[in-house]
């Protein structure tokens, strides 16, 4: 198949339409919004519907709405933008609907500025809105990957009735790399058993989530852990590079990960053992592998473009079997290769030290 | 190998564009290519820049620090990134607008009358295709014959006028450097 050269997020729009996308909202900001622009004119091609609502409460409902009717639905913002949809959010994981949002993350707290960050890790992972939810959350690191696990994202949605987030931020989201636009065989999902279709022959049905009833609201909520737990068991993504051999292994997921990726392969050709863990699933978190990695090395180096959140996953994982060090920046910067080359060069360095001591 | 370009300039001066044909071509020779634009907020009269990497294994970042290729189109670019050429790296830019002040000995530096030589051509805002035809001989990192495959493919068929222009400009560009 022939590769495409694509920004993150027209790939991330294109992908979507591929999936069978039909209905997306959403309210304007950067760095995302080549999404919108693109699905405003391709959405319409493909008979689907495309709203730019008069805020991001009003397009994360709109998506609400339009899951409840057993369509394909999309929303996609950018850190300050997903804050304002979390109250629908949590809505959404209550009612068991299928949706996909997309986060471009930019610099925080506040309005931050516009450049990448990984800032809203645990704004994506614990939950964000209200309630004992949690969402599927994917961190792809590449535009191939957006593409893949944008289509991936819309199956599982579905399959698991569940919001799946795809957590990016505006390095991949603005970069363009070459795609090849494969398509897996989309499955399909019967909603007839639970969609507002119209009540025709048929007894009317209500998606809510107001739960009076004397301890209804509790069995709810254990059917939603039992979801979650089978998720840790069989949804768990994440790739690792060289760590066969590492006695340090980083851990960093999106373009963190890339990142680090550039800087170890330089140190192992300096001979230090050095490998990447690289977490696709940011929940479910794959902390069964970190726990049977840590009682075979000693040390991990969490490298995040935040001030540490994914490094609290790592440490509970880990639970004292080894060292947990942390390399981090917060949002709003660009970071280079270069910042995270030398870092990681002194947190190995400090461990030849230790060696010999 | 990883080569790290700079193309900056002010907007208008088809920066992005020079960045895509290259992100383009190298994709054509099956590379490993990032393009990264400068976006959001900036300021009128300003620079506008992309970065772009080509190398023959994943990339880590598609932002560049340090730069192998610096290509120029207008003083204000030409001060602000100056120093981010690796030593031994190329600098390449429009010398009908700039004027090389900088005085880097440690690096190689390529006056292209750019502006010039688009306006004999067609018209000097063309001046990006010239510096991409010199950019193409110099460091031999993209196939010329790629480049103009990518100009065929990316400006639309009912352009063909500029398709022809453009290839003719980068044709200019490249044949003004000896091998």
């Amino acid at each position: 198949m022939n590769k495409v050269l694509m920004k993150g997020n027209e790939a991330v729009a294109e992908a979507a339409v591929q999936a069978g996308l039909k209905f997306y909202a959403g309210y304007p900001i950067t760095p995302q919004n080549e999404i919108p622009e693109y699905l405003s004119k391709r959405l319409p091609e493909v008979g689907g519907v495309f709203i730019q609502a008069e805020s991001e409460i009003a397009a994360i409902n709109m998506i609400y709405g339009a899951s409840a009717c057993g369509v394909r639905v999309m929303t996609s913002s950018s850190s300050p933008g997903i804050s304002l949809k979390l109250e629908a959010i949590s809505y959404l994981a209550a009612a068991e609907l299928p949706a996909v949002i997309v986060n471009m993350m930019r610099g925080g707290p506040g309005l931050g500025n516009i450049s990448g960050s990984q800032a809203d890790y645990f704004q994506a992972v614990k939950g964000g809105g209200h309630g004992d939810y949690r969402l599927l959350v994917y961190a792809p690191f590449s535009v191939q990957e957006l593409w893949d696990y944008t289509i991936l994202a819309f199956e599982k949605a579905d399959e698991l009735r569940t919001p799946v987030i795809i957590l990016g931020d505006g390095v991949i989201a603005q970069m363009m790399e070459p795609v090849i636009q494969r398509m897996p065989e989309l499955k399909n999902f019967d909603k007839s058993s639970w969609a507002l279709t119209g009540a025709k022959g048929r007894p009317s049905r209500i998606i809510r989530t107001l739960l009076m009833g004397e301890g209804e609201l509790e069995k709810h909520n254990w059917k939603l852990q039992e979801k979650y737990k089978q998720w840790k068991e069989k949804e768990v993504k994440y790739e690792t590079y060289f760590i066969d051999d590492s006695e340090v292994v980083v851990v960093a997921f999106g373009s963190a990960a890339r990142i680090a990726l550039s800087a170890i392969k330089k140190l192992r050709q300096q001979g230090i053992k050095i490998g990447l863990l690289r977490p696709v699933t940011l929940f479910p978190f794959p902390e069964e592998l970190i726990r049977q990695i840590a009682q075979e090395i000693e040390r991990f180096i969490v490298v995040e473009f935040n001030a540490g959140q994914m490094v609290e996953d790592v440490k509970l994982a880990v639970n004292g079997m080894s060292e947990v060090y942390f390399y981090g920046r917060p949002g709003g910067n660009i970071i280079t290769a270069e910042d995270v080359y030398e870092a990681l060069s002194n947190m190995t360095a400090k461990e030849q030290v230790m060696a010999k001591i | 190998m990883e080569k790290r370009i700079i193309i900056a300039g002010s907007g208008g001066q088809g920066i992005l564009f020079l960045g895509k044909v290259i992100a383009h071509a190298a994709m054509k020779q099956n590379k490993e290519v990032t393009w990264f634009p400068s976006y959001g907020a900036e300021i009128r009269g300003g620079t506008a820049n992309c970065m772009v990497v080509v190398s023959d294994e994943l990339i880590g970042s598609p932002i560049v620090k340090i730069a192998d290729y610096l290509i120029v189109l207008n003083q204000a670019s030409y001060n602000k990134f100056m120093s981010r050429v690796t030593p031994n790296g190329y600098l390449i830019y429009d010398a009908s607008l700039i004027k090389n002040s900088h005085g880097r000995t440690d690096i190689n530096i390529y006056p292209v009358e750019a502006s010039k030589e688009a306006s004999l051509i067609a018209n000097p805002k063309l001046a990006n295709m010239i510096l991409l035809g010199s950019f193409i001989k110099l460091s031999k990192l993209i196939e010329i014959d790629k480049a103009i495959e990518t100009i065929e493919e990316i400006i639309p068929a009912k352009r063909k006028e500029m398709i022809e222009i453009n290839k003719k400009l980068i044709l200019r560009g490249f044949s003004l450097f000896e091998n």
